[in-house]
């Protein structure tokens, strides 16, 4: 029974941590590359949960295309957010300033109050979902002992193909040469020929292309998302994305498997020792706690740079 | 050898707050030469380095490159157009190996847009079997010497297949046999490439002996520009940079018989 309580446990928390993962690689791209502390992750992250289910619940349309809607929304979303809000503050900046990453984190919050209450307004607070809806023929499906919902193993492919996806571009891939090269050092960047507001502009449509992307895998996970999702996945995020290193994508998602692993195995300890109903909030509790003890002894991240 | 000119530099001034960095400065660069930029900390080199590389804007006068006005073109745009550069402070991406260093310059120098990564990968290559870097090809920037810095800012700058190069103090805190080394590889690169070079300098044999004509700042004005040997007998540069003139003579003295 406890030894079941456990594999249950940790075999959830990883599903969850691989989908975590993905969902802060965006956070890590703006931050680590324009220095932007985006603090209104987890509501733009709900833009494309929220545009996925609007599409089936009234169009009819499948999470399918809704989630290719939800990339291309997040990337006109992201050049909105450049031009309207940050070029300003972060565009001809050779090095960003505390100052200036503060004026960041000021304009986001305001930008997630802005998005939360319009979600209240617009939406409403009752949960919303995509319903019966699931991929492959069962809704849910046994691995050993442990029952998977189909969703969620969709999810974490889907998460996989993300991260893999985002890591090729930043390696292979000229822009991707550019953007790290942006990250590093914008005025040697520019004094090689690179163009770093066109590079800081495509960053910012990716960073949060990727984000409303990742929303497809927080409303499959979540069966049912409220406007108040956002205040789970945006604190989260930032453990991930400082635990993977700024900028590290391939560290995010390996953070976000860790954090999810922690929060099991701490969710499993607590519901065998103490009490299954505590289990759920105090675990992530623990996740915060990895947080504080990161930036006090690894400031930099576990594959810190 | 042709006289054309490649650079010039009219009447360039630039203040920070009340202070003259650059008080209207005059330079003409030739197709083809050496240009040695030397003058006292603070005579405003890496300044007009900066100028001429699109970093600062002048508040008075022009640059003209191939006969373009630069002046108020961004530093990306200067560089495409084949101006490169390597810095005092060496900048290479540390987080990046020797080899994506060097494709970074191939990949947005003179020939971006139309090249391709695998292309810019042969030149990249290339241009570390040149510089002598190509046993670091994978290693991370971060791990190399400071010799082996600098040289790599000459590879990325190399690659980028530029018309003009600007050097600011690439031997800089090198050791006899390195620099050395890096002139030779200076002398080599121009020869080869038919570049044109302006080069900042401390060195004072070194830019003596390589450059062809020699410009000095001193307080953000051009006091004089001439040969080696011109520059060595000026009163003024003596008086302003060089210290004694006997030490100056032996500078050049020293080196004439190489030439």
């Amino acid at each position: 029974m406890g030894l079941s309580t456990v594999v249950i446990s940790v075999v959830h928390g990883v599903l969850w941590g691989i989908i975590l993962g993905a969902a802060s690689t965006g956070l890590t791209l703006l931050w680590g590359v324009m220095k932007v502390v985006n603090v209104a992750h987890g509501e733009i992250l709900l833009i494309g949960s929220y545009l996925i289910v609007i599409l089936y619940a009234f169009l009819g349309l499948s999470p399918y295309i809704g989630l290719l809607a939800s990339l291309a929304l997040g990337l006109i979303t992201g050049l909105a957010i450049y031009w309207g809000m940050l070029h300003k503050l972060v565009g001809k900046v050779e090095k960003v300033t505390l100052k200036i990453e503060m004026s960041t984190l000021l304009i986001m919050f305001a930008l997630s109050v802005a998005l939360s209450n319009s979600y209240y307004h617009f939406i409403g607070s009752e949960p919303k979902g995509l319903g019966l809806w699931h991929f492959g023929l069962k809704s849910s499906i046994d691995i050993g002992s442990v029952v998977v919902r189909t969703n969620s193993i969709l999810a974490a492919i889907v998460a996989v193909i993300i991260v893999a996806a985002l890591h090729l571009l930043l390696t292979r891939t000229t822009l991707g040469k550019s953007i790290r090269a942006v990250m590093q050092d914008a005025q040697a960047a520019s004094l090689v020929g690179i163009n770093p507001v066109r590079i800081k502009m495509l960053t910012t449509m990716i960073a949060i292309g990727v984000t409303t992307l990742s929303g497809f895998l927080i409303v499959l996970h979540e069966t049912a998302i409220i406007p108040g999702t956002a205040l789970i996945y945006t604190p989260l995020a930032f453990v991930i994305v400082v635990l993977g290193g700024l900028g590290n994508v391939l560290g995010s998602f390996i953070g976000g498997i860790i954090i999810g692993l922690i929060y099991g195995l701490s969710k499993a300890i607590i519901a065998l020792t103490f009490n299954p109903l505590a289990s759920a909030p105090l675990a992530l509790s623990t996740a915060f706690i990895v947080l504080i003890l990161v930036l006090l002894f690894k400031p930099e991240g576990l594959f810190g740079r | 050898m042709s006289k054309a000119t490649l650079l010039s530099v009219k009447s360039i001034t630039k203040k920070f707050g009340g202070l003259v960095a650059l008080n209207n400065v005059n330079i003409t660069v030739y197709e083809g030469e050496i240009l040695g930029l030397i003058g006292p900390n603070g005579a405003g080199k890496t300044t007009l380095f900066n100028v001429i590389s699109g970093v600062y804007k002048p508040e008075g006068g022009r640059v003209f490159f191939d006969s373009v006005d630069i002046t108020r073109k961004p530093p990306h745009q200067i560089t495409r157009m084949g101006i490169a550069r390597t810095h005092q402070i060496v900048k290479p991406f540390n987080e990046m190996t020797v080899l994506e260093n060097t494709m970074i310059g191939a990949l947005f120098g003179r020939l971006a847009s139309r090249i391709t990564m695998g292309e810019a990968r042969k030149k990249a290559l290339e241009t570390l079997e040149f510089v002598g870097l190509i046993d670091n090809a994978d290693a991370p920037a971060s791990k190399l010497t400071l010799h082996e810095k600098k040289t790599l800012e000459l590879a990325r700058a190399l690659a980028a297949e530029p018309k003009l190069l600007l050097l600011d103090e690439e031997l800089a805190g090198l050791n006899p046999k390195e620099i050395e080394e890096s002139l030779n590889l200076i002398k080599q690169a121009k020869d080869e490439k038919e570049l044109t070079i302006i080069m900042v300098e401390h060195v004072m044999h070194a830019v003596m002996n390589i450059a062809e004509r020699i410009v000095v700042l001193h307080h953000g004005e051009k006091i004089a520009e001439g040969t080696p040997m011109e520059i060595a007998n000026t009163p003024r540069v003596i008086e302003a940079y060089l210290g004694e003139k006997e030490l100056a003579l032996k500078f050049v003295k020293k080196l004439k018989p190489q030439k």
